[in-house]
C-alpha cells in the first residue's frame, strides 16, 4: 500500500476530490498548510510598514491506496491539480505498513 | 423659552450619545482590530474601561474644574460631584439645562480623547499603570487644556493669549494633545518585545474597518455637538467633517495604490482618522468648499509620518496615534488659520479672508504651549506611575498576551 500526500492549490481541490472519488478513492484527509517551495510568498504592507509572508497557504491531502491504485491516482491529481504556473504544489510517495479499521479491526487492504 | 432651553439639552444630549459611540463600539473595534490575536480583549476592555473611569472623574472633578467658576488656568469645585445640578422642587432651571447639556456632550469628548491614547502603549502597558495615568491625565491635562481652549481660559475667549486657539471641536484639546501623550508614552514605554522583527500584523482588519465606519458617524456629532442650537455653525461643522472624512476615506486608498499599486483596507480606515482629526478644529471657521483640501493634505501628512516613523526601529507607536493624529491636528489648525470664513465666525477671519496675521500668531501660540504643557504633564505622569506601579508587564506576560496575563481571559475560543 502507498500513501500519497499532495500539497496542492486551495481551489483545485473541489476538482481533484470529484476526479479522486469518480475513480474510486472512497476516502481522504485535507489539511490547511503554510510553506513555501519555488513560489516565493508575498509582501504586506500596513501604514508603511511592510511585512514579508514567507510561507504561502495551500492544502495538503491525504490519500491511501493499494500499490497497482498509485499511479491512476498521481495521474489523476497530476491531471486535474495543475494549473502550469509555479505553485502547484508536489505529490508524495511513500510505502504504508499497515491500515486498521478502528471499528471493525479489518487490517491491509480491506481496510481501505 | 423654556422649550428652547430642553431642545438645547436635548440636541447635547444627543450628541453626546452619538460621540460616545466613537470610544465603544468605534474605537473599541478599530483599536482591537489592529492588534495581535493575544491583546484584542486588553484592547477592548481598555475603551470600555476607560469610558467608565474618564466619565467617573468627569462627573466628580472634571466639570467643575474645566466649567465652574474659577480663574484662567483652571476651575474650582464648586460644581464637585455635579453639585448644584439637581431639579429645585422638580423643575430644572434654563441655566441648569444648558450645564447639564455641557456636562453631557463634553463628558464624551473626554473619554474619546483619553481613550485614543491607549493606541500607543497598546499590548505592553500594565491595567493598573492605565488606570493611575488616566487619572492624573484627567486631571492635569484634559481638564485644563478645555478649561484653556473652551472654557474662556488660557487660549480662548476674549483675553485669551495673543488671540487664542482658532479651534471648534478640538483640534488642540483631543488630537494633539493625545498624540502628543501618545509620542510621550512611546518612548518612555518602549516599544513591544520583538519589534520589527516578529509579526506583528493586525489580527482582524475586519473589526478595524467597522470601528471605522463607527468613527465616521459620531465624528459628525462631536463636531457640531459643540455648537448650540442657536448657532447655525453645527450645519457646517456636520457637513465640513462629513467632507473631510470622505476626501480622507478616499485619498489615502489612492495614495497606496499610486505607491504600492494596491489600494488597503487599512488605508481608508486611517484616511477616516486623518480626516476626523483634521476637520476638528476646522469644522465651524471654514466653509465646506475647502474640506476636500483638508482631507487630502491630512491623508499626504499623515501617510508620509507613518512611513518615516515605521523606519525608527526603536520608536514604537502600536498604532501611530501620533502619527495620525497630532499631525493631523495640526495641518488642520494651520490650515484654519488660514482659511477661516468671516461669515462663520465674524471675529475669526482668515489669512486670506483679510484676517490679521494675529490670528495666525494666537494658533501658533495655542499649539506650542499645549505641546510643551502635554508633554511635560505626560513626561512627569508616565514617570511617576512607573515609580508608583510600574508601567509594563513581565517579559514572559508580554509574550502570552496582555488577554490571559492581565485580564484572564482569551478573546477567540473558536475550537469549542
Amino acid at each position: 500500500m502507498k500513501k500519497i500526500e499532495a500539497i496542492i492549490r486551495h481551489f483545485k481541490l473541489e476538482e481533484v476530490k470529484n476526479a479522486l472519488t469518480e475513480n474510486n478513492i472512497r476516502g481522504m484527509t485535507i489539511t490547511e498548510v503554510r510553506g513555501f517551495g519555488r513560489q516565493k510568498g508575498h509582501t504586506e504592507m500596513y501604514r508603511g510598514t511592510e511585512y514579508a509572508v514567507d510561507f504561502v497557504p495551500k492544502v495538503k491531502l491525504e490519500v491511501i491506496c493499494s500499490d497497482e491504485q498509485m499511479k491512476m491516482v498521481v495521474d489523476l491529481i497530476m491531471e486535474t491539480g495543475q494549473t502550469g504556473q509555479i505553485g502547484d504544489g508536489k505529490i508524495f510517495v511513500t510505502d504504508l505498513t499497515n491500515v486498521i479499521r478502528i471499528r471493525t479491526g479489518e487490517t491491509g487492504e480491506d481496510a481501505l | 423659552m423654556d422649550n428652547v432651553a430642553t431642545l438645547g439639552f436635548v440636541w447635547k444630549l444627543m450628541c453626546g450619545a452619538f460621540a460616545l459611540t466613537m470610544t465603544a463600539p468605534g474605537l473599541a473595534l478599530y483599536y482591537g482590530g489592529l492588534v495581535r490575536r493575544k491583546n484584542v480583549l486588553s484592547m477592548q476592555i481598555q475603551c470600555l474601561y476607560l469610558m467608565g473611569l474618564i466619565g467617573f472623574c468627569w462627573g466628580m472633578w472634571g466639570y467643575s474644574l474645566t466649567f465652574s467658576e474659577g480663574n484662567r488656568l483652571i476651575g474650582g469645585l464648586s460644581r464637585f460631584g455635579l453639585r448644584g445640578l439637581e431639579p429645585r422642587a422638580g423643575i430644572l432651571s434654563e441655566s441648569v439645562q444648558v450645564e447639564l447639556g455641557q456636562v453631557l456632550f463634553y463628558g464624551s469628548v473626554a473619554v474619546f480623547a483619553g481613550t485614543l491614547i491607549c493606541g500607543a502603549f497598546a499590548e505592553r502597558l500594565k491595567f493598573t499603570a492605565l488606570t493611575m495615568f488616566i487619572v492624573l491625565w484627567m486631571t492635569l491635562i484634559f481638564c485644563p487644556l478645555s478649561r484653556w481652549v473652551w472654557g474662556d481660559g488660557l487660549l480662548g475667549g476674549d483675553q485669551a493669549l495673543l488671540g487664542g486657539a482658532t479651534d471648534f471641536a478640538g483640534g488642540t484639546v483631543v488630537h494633539l494633545s493625545a498624540g502628543i501623550s501618545a509620542l510621550v508614552s512611546a518612548v518612555i514605554v518602549g516599544q513591544r518585545l520583538g519589534y520589527s522583527m516578529d509579526d506583528m500584523r493586525p489580527h482582524n482588519l475586519t473589526y478595524t474597518v467597522v470601528g471605522a465606519s463607527v468613527l465616521w458617524i459620531g465624528s459628525l456629532f462631536m463636531h457640531a455637538g459643540r455648537a448650540n442650537l442657536d448657532d447655525a455653525r453645527y450645519l457646517n461643522a456636520a457637513l465640513f467633517t462629513s467632507m473631510t472624512v470622505a476626501t480622507g476615506a478616499v485619498s489615502w486608498p489612492i495614495l497606496e495604490f499610486l505607491q504600492s499599486g494596491k489600494a488597503s483596507a487599512l488605508g481608508a480606515a486611517s484616511g477616516v482618522m486623518a480626516g476626523v482629526a483634521c476637520a476638528s478644529s476646522a469644522c465651524g471657521f471654514v466653509t465646506v468648499g475647502w474640506a476636500p483640501l483638508f482631507g487630502v493634505l491630512a491623508t499626504i501628512g499623515c501617510y508620509a509620518t507613518c512611513r518615516a516613523m515605521a523606519t525608527i526601529k526603536t520608536y514604537d507607536d502600536s498604532l501611530d496615534v501620533f502619527s495620525l493624529h497630532a499631525v493631523a491636528a495640526v495641518i488642520g489648525l494651520c490650515l484654519t488659520v488660514w482659511l477661516a470664513s468671516p461669515d462663520l465666525a465674524p471675529g475669526s477671519a482668515g489669512i486670506l479672508y483679510g484676517g490679521g496675521f494675529r490670528i495666525v500668531a494666537g494658533q501658533l501660540c495655542a499649539i506650542g504651549i499645549v505641546i510643551i504643557w502635554v508633554g511635560f504633564a505626560s513626561t512627569l505622569i508616565f514617570k511617576l506611575v512607573d515609580v508608583v506601579v510600574g508601567l509594563r508587564v513581565s517579559q514572559e506576560n508580554e509574550m502570552l498576551g496582555l488577554d490571559v496575563a492581565q485580564h484572564g481571559q482569551e478573546g477567540y475560543i473558536l475550537s469549542k
